[in-house]
C-alpha cells in the first residue's frame, strides 16, 4: 500500500498559539471492500499550513473530503473547529460555514459571473449584507489582480484567472481553515 | 494615400528596375457579385452547386441539382400558391345578401360561383367567430372573457419584457391573484361562503405565521426551530387559500356561467395554461423528489411519474370523466372542466419532471459538491445553482412538452368539452352553411390559431436561450 505524508509549516506569527483546529483520530473509511483511510491521526494546530503527499490513489482528496462531509468516514472522530462531525445536519453545515475549499477544477459557478461566485456564501450562508459582501468581494479579487474580470462569467476566464477567482471565492466564505486540494502538484506525477 | 509621396521619393533614388515595388495603393474594388450581397447569397447556397461543368462528374452532378433544385421549387411555390390562392385569392369575402351557405356555391350547386370554384368561405367563418372563440359562452357576458385576457395579456407582457420595472412584482400577481380574478370573472364566482373552511383556514394559517415569526424572534429553539421556518412560510399559503375562498365565494352580481357553456379557444387556453403553470413547479419536484436520497420522496415520485406516463392522455380524460363520478357519493356534480383539467396537468407534470430530471443528470458532479462546500443547504443549492442551470440546459425540452401540451388539449373534445377543435368541428356539421369548402376552411383557422400560439413560444424560448446563453 503506498504512503501519504504530511509536510508542516508553521505560521511563525502564531507560533505560540497552540490551538487545535483540526484533529482526526483513528479515522478510517472504506469505499466498499477498499481501505482507503487507515487509522488516521492528523492534529492541525491554528496559522498552521499542511501539505498532503501521495501518489495518485492513496486517498489525499478522501482524506480532505471526509474533512467537510463530502465523504462520510465509517469510523472515528473527526472534530473541526470543536464541533464534531457526525450525522448532526447541524453540525454539518456548521462545519461547511468553516471550512473553505478549492477543488481541483475549481468548481466555479458557471451561470453566475466572478463578483457573484464570490458573493454567494457570503450571502446566503454567512447572511452579509449584499453591499459589504460585494465591497469584500472586491477587494479580493483586486488582491489576486483580477478586479476587471468581475462581471465576467467563468467560462469567458483563462486557466489562471479561474484558479485565482476559485481561490478567491473559496477563501471569502470566509473560512477560518483553508482545505487546499491540489494534492496533485506536489505528488511528483 | 498619406505616404504616397515620400514612398514615390524613395523608389525614384534607389531607380531599382529589378524589385517589384509598387508604386501606388492598389486600388479598392468591390468584390464579384458571386460572393455579396442577395446575389451573392443566392450564388453560394443554390447556383455554386450547378454551375460546375469542369468534369463529367461535376458536370452530372451539377444537373442533378439543377433538377432537384427546379423540382424542390415547383412544388414549394405551387403549395404556396395553393394555400394564398385558397385562402386569399378566390376566397369570397362577403355575403352582403345574407344568402348564408347560397354565397360559397359555384352555378352546378346551385348558386353564383363559376364552376370548378374552390376557395375559402369567409363568411362562414365571421358568422361563426363567436362560437369558435368563446363556444356557447352567452353573448352579454363575453366582456367579462376578453377583459380576462386583456388583464393576462398586459400582465404577461409586462413579465416578459425584460426592461420594465416591478417584474417579479407583477409576476407574482399573475402567478396569485389573476388566477382568482379569473376564475371569478370566467364563472360568475358566488359559490358560497363556507365559513366554516375560511374559518379553519385562516385561524391556521395564523397560527403557523405566528409559529414562524417565533421563531425568527429567537423563542424558540432546538428541533422545532426548522420546522418554524417552514411553518411560516406555509401559513401564508393557508392564508392566501382562505382569501381565494372568500374571493370565489362571494357574490360579485355577475351572472353565474355553467362550464358546460364554455368553449373553444377559451378551453383550449384555460386548460393549456392551468397545465403549464402548475405542471412547471410540480414536475421540478418531482425531478427533485426521483433524485432524492429519502427513500418515501424517491418511491413516491417514481410511482407518480411511471403511472402518469405510462397511461395514454385519452385514457386518462376518459377515466377522469367516467370513474371518478363512481368515487363520488350520489348528486354530486363534480365540474368535467375541472377533471380533464386534473387529468392533462398531471399527467403533463409527469412529462415534464422527466425532461427536467434529464437537465439535473447533466449537471457535473462538482457543482453539486461545490454547493455542499461552501455551506449553503439542499434547498439554497438547487434554487441558486443547480436548476438554474439545470433549466437552462433543457428549455428547448421544455417548450417541447409545453408546446406538445398545449396541441394536446384538443384532446378535450372527446369528453364532451367544445375546445377550439371541438368547437369548429361542431360548426362545421352546421347545415346552414354547408358547403363543400365548409370543412376545409374551418380546419384551416383552427391550424392557423394553433401555429401562432406555437410559434410565439418557440421564437420567445429562442430568445430567453440566447440571453440565458453564459458561453461555457
Amino acid at each position: 500500500m503506498v504512503k501519504t505524508s504530511v509536510a508542516r509549516k508553521k505560521n511563525k506569527k502564531n507560533s505560540s498559539d497552540e490551538t487545535i483546529v483540526v484533529s482526526m483520530e483513528h479515522v478510517n473509511k472504506w469505499f466498499g471492500q477498499f481501505h482507503v483511510l487507515r487509522d488516521i491521526n492528523l492534529r492541525v494546530v491554528k496559522g498552521e499550513r499542511i501539505v498532503i503527499c501521495g501518489p495518485s490513489g492513496s486517498g489525499k482528496s478522501t482524506l480532505i473530503r471526509c474533512l467537510n462531509r463530502l465523504e462520510k468516514h465509517q469510523d472515528g472522530d473527526i472534530n473541526v473547529h470543536g464541533i464534531e462531525l457526525n450525522n448532526d445536519v447541524k453540525n454539518i453545515d456548521e462545519i461547511r460555514r468553516e471550512v473553505g475549499m478549492v477543488f481541483q477544477h475549481f468548481n466555479l459557478f458557471p451561470h453566475l459571473s466572478i463578483l457573484e461566485n464570490c458573493m454567494l456564501a457570503p450571502i446566503w450562508v454567512r447572511k452579509t449584507p449584499r453591499a459589504e459582501a460585494e465591497e469584500i468581494a472586491m477587494h479580493f479579487l483586486t488582491r489576486v489582480k483580477i478586479p476587471e474580470q468581475a462581471l465576467k462569467y467563468p467560462g469567458q476566464l483563462s486557466g489562471g484567472a479561474a484558479a485565482a477567482c476559485g481561490n478567491c471565492a473559496r477563501t471569502l466564505h470566509a473560512a477560518t481553515i483553508d482545505a487546499v486540494r491540489r494534492a496533485n502538484l506536489c505528488s511528483g506525477s | 494615400m498619406v505616404s504616397n509621396g515620400t514612398r514615390k521619393q524613395r523608389h525614384a533614388a534607389t531607380n531599382n528596375e529589378t524589385a517589384f515595388i509598387r508604386k501606388e495603393d492598389a486600388p479598392i474594388l468591390p468584390p464579384p457579385i458571386t460572393s455579396a450581397g442577395p446575389a451573392g447569397w443566392l450564388y453560394e447556397n443554390m447556383f455554386a452547386s450547378m454551375l460546375d461543368y469542369s468534369t463529367l462528374g461535376a458536370a452530372v452532378k451539377s444537373i442533378l441539382m439543377a433538377i432537384f433544385t427546379a423540382f424542390v421549387a415547383y412544388i414549394f411555390v405551387g403549395q404556396v400558391y395553393g394555400l394564398l390562392d385558397f385562402a386569399i385569392f378566390s376566397a369570397v369575402w362577403q355575403d352582403p345578401e345574407e344568402q348564408k351557405r347560397q354565397v360559397c356555391w359555384t352555378v352546378e350547386q346551385g348558386g353564383k360561383l363559376p364552376n370548378g370554384w374552390h376557395g375559402a368561405c369567409w363568411p362562414y367563418i365571421i358568422a361563426k367567430t363567436k362560437f369558435i372563440l368563446y363556444g356557447a359562452y352567452p353573448n352579454e357576458s363575453l366582456w367579462r372573457v376578453n377583459s380576462t385576457y386583456l388583464l393576462g395579456a398586459i400582465l404577461l407582457g409586462w413579465v416578459m419584457i425584460d426592461w420594465l420595472p416591478y417584474r417579479k412584482f407583477v409576476g407574482a400577481v399573475l402567478l396569485t391573484i389573476y388566477p382568482i380574478f379569473a376564475t371569478v370573472m370566467l364563472t360568475g364566482g358566488g359559490f358560497g361562503l363556507s365559513q366554516f373552511s375560511v374559518g379553519v383556514n385562516t385561524i391556521l394559517g395564523l397560527a403557523l405565521i405566528s409559529f414562524g415569526r417565533a421563531g425568527k424572534m429567537g423563542w424558540i429553539t432546538g428541533p422545532l426551530l426548522d420546522l418554524s421556518k417552514v411553518a411560516g412560510v406555509a401559513g401564508w399559503f393557508f392564508i392566501f387559500f382562505a382569501a381565494a375562498l372568500v374571493s370565489v365565494g362571494l357574490d360579485f352580481d355577475l351572472s353565474k356561467v355553467d362550464t358546460r357553456d364554455w368553449g373553444g379557444l377559451l378551453i383550449t387556453l384555460v386548460v393549456a395554461t392551468t397545465a403549464i403553470v402548475v405542471s412547471l413547479p410540480l414536475g421540478i419536484l418531482l425531478a427533485l423528489g426521483r433524485r432524492s436520497n429519502l427513500p418515501v420522496a424517491r418511491t413516491l415520485s417514481i410511482i407518480f411519474i411511471e403511472f402518469w406516463r405510462g397511461v395514454p392522455l385519452i385514457t386518462v380524460l376518459f377515466m377522469a370523466s367516467v370513474m371518478i363520478p363512481l368515487f363520488m357519493p350520489e348528486g354530486v356534480n363534480f365540474d368535467s372542466l375541472l377533471r380533464a383539467l386534473i387529468g392533462v396537468t398531471l399527467w403533463q407534470s409527469a412529462y415534464m419532471a422527466e425532461v427536467i430530471r434529464g437537465g439535473l443528470q447533466a449537471i457535473d458532479k462538482g457543482q453539486y459538491e461545490g454547493a455542499d462546500a461552501v455551506g449553503l443547504s439542499y434547498w439554497q443549492s438547487m434554487r441558486l445553482i443547480i436548476l438554474p442551470q439545470a433549466l437552462t440546459r433543457v428549455l428547448p425540452g421544455i417548450v417541447n412538452t409545453i408546446i406538445s401540451v398545449f396541441k394536446d388539449t384538443s384532446l378535450v373534445s372527446i369528453v364532451g368539452l367544445f375546445d377550439l377543435l371541438g368547437a369548429t368541428q361542431s360548426t362545421i356539421a352546421d347545415a346552414a352553411w354547408s358547403t363543400p369548402v365548409q370543412a376545409s376552411t374551418g380546419y384551416l383557422v383552427v391550424a392557423l390559431i394553433f401555429f401562432v400560439f406555437c410559434f410565439g413560444m418557440s421564437r420567445y424560448s429562442m430568445y430567453i436561450e440566447r440571453k440565458l446563453d453564459r458561453g461555457h
